[in-house]
């Protein structure tokens, strides 16, 4: 758990993504002859908050062990949702958690074409309230921001999360992070 | 030149020299660009190159052109909105933005002489509790008075939340005419909502607590603690709430929240959701869970389903008890007479809104991802048929929540409230994902996502909560502004997002920062609609609506008139001058100050102010002030015109003198 916030300490860390605007703005350029034209929108339309060093997408940044929790949801457009004051409850899998699905799941869903699902799966890892792990008591179901509900289990004090364990739990600015070593999966709708 | 969002957060970040980690994506799926340039505007040269200098896109400019109202032209619109915990109610115009009025109405509002020494301090006595004077409010929810389901531009209503009470604003001058505490409860929040017609205004009470403010321990929570919705009878005749015409209805303690009556084939009920059934107390100095984690517990709560027309006509019937004078229908016969019915709503609900047809109720679960759409005649016949699954620990039927709904449409994380246009379309504000969140109510899907800065608590449409939505704007009224104005210290301005909604896409036009209190709620009304008058009837009293008694009509008839100890002075203000314009009076003395303003023409206002004894009252045309206070301290004190009136504003003065003993 120290090492994951004093990642975050450490220095700037920074992630981009091409903004459709940018792209809009481009190519619209490009095709606009001769005058200089004005910036298409000096508006920003994401509601993408300023950043804090605690926040929740920060601290995931400032991890070396959740850089493909990082891509993925950097892939599923889904990062200001969980950079918003909230509170939210985040259950973080790890590289080794995402590593631990069959081959190829993790490329799979990283296709633009299956953004939609992926979101679905990272939903599923997100609700609102900030629960601390000591609060969870064993059958305790959580209802999580794709819909469905996810079951909590207390053994020995250990918590998990539909089978998932809880090994580190850090509190954010806007909420709190639980990371744990398995992804996650919603199971079918009906 | 245009910076990407990320590279604008580095450069932040490196200005403040704090170790940053920053992430920006879009939200393609979700949230729309601005909308193309079509270089249809045909700028000027000189125009473009202000853009440039600027930094300005075609989009900003037009956003600009729909917004700016040149000096001389007014608004098409006008928004009321609760000025939060300022106590008052903040009028502006739309599409400017621009601020046209600050209303006092809870607290005193020193630049229209509200609540320093004048008639108007018997209004905010009015709304003491516990004996005790109340000079703040957590301002909630401005609601305009209807005639058959559209606004009627007559009055507004709004409450208070930290208080429990609820004040009545004549649209005719924009004056707080009556304020009426909650003898029952210690807070409300669902108010003040009005029924189509207005005959009723609708408060519901938030955090349950013993009726009547009696103690009883939290151990009797369940038994004892209670919630209420009431009933305040509204005389349009005389403009004022009827307190003796009145009622309560006795609800369970399950924290009732946000209201809504029906309009159309709905009207003659209301609807009031709830957001903690668990009855949760919290303890936390114990090592119980927060009452925030408590109240999360349950999958469902309860939305309340009320038939006020059979409750008014059951208090008649005298089937109510009386709790501190008021009339309150027990829970025992609500739930027995068809009254009071339970349905589930999903996950501490916040949102409660009929739609303008009036065939539905939309509640926003705020844990949840979906805007739930009950059914009005489903409730009803599953109401008229007793077609219950059973009643909850206080006799109160319950409905079944698949049969009582039309059905659920996903919206996203944390939907709150819901507003409609014209086209049927409903616009759900979503805090926790920061968007407007634009569905159909005939296919029940979304159908666009757009952010907000930030966080969305209310939303508001022209005219959307009536029976005939205008459709042009919405108005996102957004709790945090973090990064959009400049700062100004650690107390953020909250941010209303004027949207329109007349395109294919909504596209925000202007965020407008609110320095005042933290509003919560507003209500946009088409400016033709209001008929305020420029001036009062000569020497008319403003909270009688007649020519007051001691109104001096004529300068002549100025005087000053004592008896024994008490002294009556009868003045006059016109420009530049007061008559009498020297008063001496002996300590201890009561004086009554009768002041009229011999002004009739519009814009010409006047104020008087008295040194060092907190009086200041405003004189606009024609009005009559009557001021009282005991002349306690000896000395000389100097009165004078507050108002710029005229060149010779600053001559327009005169000696108050008190002898001492």
């Amino acid at each position: 758990m120290n090492k994951l916030v004093s990642m975050v300490g450490l220095g700037l860390v920074l992630v981009a993504c091409n903004s459709p605007q940018g792209t809009a703005a481009s190519s619209a350029a490009a095709s606009t002859a001769a005058a200089p034209s004005p910036a298409k929108s000096t508006t920003p339309q994401s509601n993408m908050p300023p950043l804090d060093p605690k926040n929740i997408v920060s601290i995931a940044v400032g991890s070396k062990d959740h850089t493909t929790l990082v891509t993925a949801l950097k892939a599923a457009d889904y990062v200001p949702s969980v950079a918003n004051p909230g509170p939210l409850t985040v259950f973080a899998p790890t590289n080794a958690a995402f590593d631990k699905l069959p081959a190829g799941t993790v490329d799979g869903l990283l296709k633009p074409e299956k953004k939609e699902d992926l979101r679905e799966v990272l939903k599923y890892h997100v609700t609102t309230s900030v629960y601390e792990a000591e609060g969870f008591k064993d059958g305790d179901t959580l209802s999580m921001a794709n819909g469905q509900k996810t079951k909590i289990a207390v053994k020995d004090g250990k918590v998990s999360i539909n089978g998932a364990n809880v090994v580190a739990s850090i509190r954010a600015s806007n909420g709190i992070v639980h990371v744990v070593d398995a992804v996650l999966l919603p199971p079918k709708k009906e | 030149m245009q910076l990407s969002i990320g590279k604008a957060l580095v450069m932040g970040g490196a200005v403040l020299g704090v170790a940053v980690a920053a992430a920006s994506c879009e939200n393609k799926a979700e949230q729309k660009g601005p909308q193309a340039a079509s270089g249809a505007l045909g700028a000027s040269a000189s125009l473009k190159q202000l853009m440039d200098s600027r930094g300005l896109s075609e989009a900003d400019v037009e956003a600009a052109v729909k917004t700016y109202v040149p000096g001389g032209k007014g608004d098409e619109y006008m928004i009321f909105a609760s000025g939060g915990h300022s106590g008052q109610v903040l009028v502006i115009g739309v599409p400017s933005m621009r601020l046209l009025k600050v209303i006092g109405v809870f607290s005193p509002e020193p630049w229209q002489g509200y609540g320093y020494g004048g008639e108007s301090d018997k209004v905010l006595a009015a709304g003491a509790q516990n004996g005790k004077k109340i000079s703040w409010a957590d301002v909630h929810h401005p609601n305009l008075s209807e005639t058959k389901g559209d606004y009627d531009g007559q009055f507004l209503f709004v409450n208070d939340k930290a208080n429990g009470r609820v004040a009545v604003v004549d649209l005719t001058d924009f004056v707080t005419k009556q304020i009426v505490p909650n003898p029952l409860v210690a807070s409300d929040h669902g108010g003040a909502f009005v029924d189509p017609n207005t005959e009723y205004v609708i408060e519901t009470s938030q955090y349950p607590a013993p009726l009547g403010r009696a103690y009883e321990p939290l151990s009797e929570y369940k038994n004892k603690y209670r919630g209420v919705a009431m009933f305040w009878k509204f005389d349009r005749q005389k403009g004022r709430i009827d307190v003796e015409k009145s009622f309560a209805v006795e609800l369970p303690p399950y924290t009732q929240d946000l209201a809504d009556a029906g309009k159309l084939g709905s009207d003659g009920w209301a609807f009031i959701n709830s957001f903690n059934t668990e009855m949760a107390i919290g303890g936390t100095l114990e090592g119980k869970p927060p009452i925030e984690s408590g109240a999360s517990k349950n999958d469902m709560d309860y939305l309340h389903v009320i038939n006020w027309k059979k409750a008014e006509q059951l208090v008649k019937d005298g089937k109510a008890t009386t709790i501190k004078g008021m009339k309150v229908l027990p829970l025992k016969v609500s739930g027995e007479e068809g009254v009071l019915t339970l349905v589930g709503e999903p996950k501490s609900p916040h949102g409660c809104d009929v739609t303008p047809d009036g065939t539905a109720v939309v509640v926003g679960g705020k844990l949840d991802t979906h805007a739930t759409v009950y059914d009005f005649a489903k409730m009803k016949a599953l109401i008229d048929q007793k077609k219950f699954e059973g009643k909850d620990d206080y006799g109160v039927p319950i409905m079944n929540f698949k049969e009582a709904i039309r059905g659920q449409v996903e919206i996203g994380l944390g939907p709150l409230h819901t507003v409609f246009d014209d086209k049927g379309f409903a616009y759900t504000s979503v805090f926790i994902e920061s968007v407007v969140a634009k569905w159909s109510l005939k296919d029940m899907k979304t159908v666009e996502k757009l952010p907000v800065h930030y966080n969305i608590g209310h939303i508001m449409a022209a005219e959307g909560d009536t029976v005939s939505p205008d459709g042009k704007y919405v108005v996102a009224m957004n709790k945090m502004s973090m990064d959009r104005f400049s700062k100004v210290g650690p107390l953020y301005p909250q941010n209303f997002q004027l949207v329109d909604t007349t395109g294919d896409q909504m596209r925000i036009l202007i965020d407008a920062p609110i320095g005042i209190g933290e509003p919560h709620y507003s209500q946009m009304i088409k400016i033709d609609k209001l008929k305020p008058i420029s001036a009062y009837k000569p020497g008319e009293n403003p909270y009688t609506g007649h020519v007051d008694p001691n109104a001096v009509l004529k300068e002549k008839d100025a005087k000053i008139v004592r008896n024994g100890t008490t002294v009556d002075v009868y003045m006059t203000a016109i420009r530049s001058h007061f008559v009498p314009d020297q008063i001496e009076v002996n300590e201890g003395d009561t004086v009554n100050i009768h002041l009229t303003s011999l002004e009739s023409a519009e814009d010409q206002v006047h104020g008087f102010a008295l040194n060092m004894y907190n009086v200041n009252v405003s004189l606009e045309p024609g009005k009559h002030e009557n001021i009282s206070f005991k002349a306690d301290v000896p000395g000389v004190f100097p009165f004078f015109c507050t108002e710029f009136c005229s060149a010779l504003h600053l001559e327009m003065a005169g000696y108050f003198l008190v002898k001492p003993k």
